[in-house]
């Protein structure tokens, strides 16, 4: 490889490691909400139950 | 209902993050196409004031530093606006004492931080290239310049900042420490930007309005690269901030709710 195709392919390849880490973020982000959610929604049932 | 997907109601907040995050998964490879087949030709932006003739003349002897002016500046500038974030909510705490108004400045500081952390390496590897084709002492000559100087104490209130969040006890506490540090970090910004303009300085030439350098102006291609580099890196900023904060909201609602 040339020196600029191999910059450019290090530059890409950078690209697709942010585009990775940025999309596992979020996924990551989206589970740790929807379980507070649901510890939440739990809670509020038990609440329910128990109460007077 | 069973087997329905669980769907969080659409906020501004996360409409914002999916924005953000589809500008910098857009952007970024526009900007790293476009500065590979539309770099500039010649480009004597460290020209002026005095210093050698840098004719950027490519793959010579320094070909990464052609690149370089796609991301350095844009992660320095980005970094500022972070740092304005900072010093807004710092100073929206200490008028109001609500926490809520801590935990985008601690975010904003965060990716602030790490932009102003690659600002300076990606600087330091620009200069030291360029410096060491003169035959000076390359990270001597960059250091001791006035603008680097400013922002290397930026850095390091910021990296003071960090260290008090995690030391200082109570969250009132902190986050009072940790604006007014803010607040006094923030100085830094504005002294950075004047800086250039009112010290003669051969490494930050000014490029752009009143008293720019014109030997050092930059041609309507290269502005529009540039810009694009600062949209990238500012989507990017964006993205990282919202995510942050959504992840320090999630704190704080199990930290209420324990």
């Amino acid at each position: 490889l040339s020196d600029e195709a191999s910059f450019l392919l290090a530059f890409l390849g950078l690209w697709g490691i942010l585009a990775a880490y940025l999309l596992r973020l979020e996924r990551v982000a989206r589970r740790l909400e929807r379980r507070i959610e649901e510890a939440g929604g739990a809670e509020a049932g038990k609440g329910k139950e128990g109460g007077p | 209902m069973a087997g329905q997907a669980w769907r969080r109601p659409v906020t501004p907040a996360a409409a914002l993050r999916r924005a953000s995050l589809w500008a910098t998964l857009l952007l970024f490879p526009a900007l790293i196409l476009l500065a590979w087949f539309r770099v500039p030709e010649g480009v004597p932006l460290l020209g002026g004031l005095g210093a050698p003739d840098w004719s950027y003349q490519p793959d010579v002897a320094a070909p990464l530093t052609r690149k370089l002016l796609f991301f350095h500046p844009a992660t320095a500038w980005t970094s500022f606006a972070a740092y304005l974030i900072v010093f807004a909510f710092g100073t929206a705490y200490l008028n109001e004492r609500d926490l809520r108004y801590d935990r985008p400045a601690q975010a904003a500081a965060e990716v602030g931080f790490a932009m102003n952390t690659a600002a300076l390496l990606t600087g330091t590897f620009w200069g030291v290239q360029e410096w060491s084709r003169s035959g000076q002492a390359a990270l001597a000559t960059v250091y001791s310049e006035p603008k680097v100087l400013v922002v290397v104490v930026l850095w390091l209130t910021f990296a003071a900042y960090l260290l008090l969040r995690r030391l200082a006890d109570g969250p009132e506490r902190r986050a009072r420490l940790a604006a007014a540090f803010g607040i006094l970090g923030f100085v830094a910004v504005p002294t950075s930007f004047l800086t250039s303009r009112l010290l003669a300085t051969s490494l930050h030439p000014d490029i752009a309005g009143p008293g720019s350098n014109p030997d050092a102006a930059i041609d309507g291609s290269v502005g529009a690269l540039l810009l694009l580099s600062f949209l990238a890196f500012l989507a990017l900023g964006l993205h990282l901030f919202l995510q942050r904060l959504r992840l320090l909201d999630a704190e704080a609602r199990l930290g209420g709710a324990a």
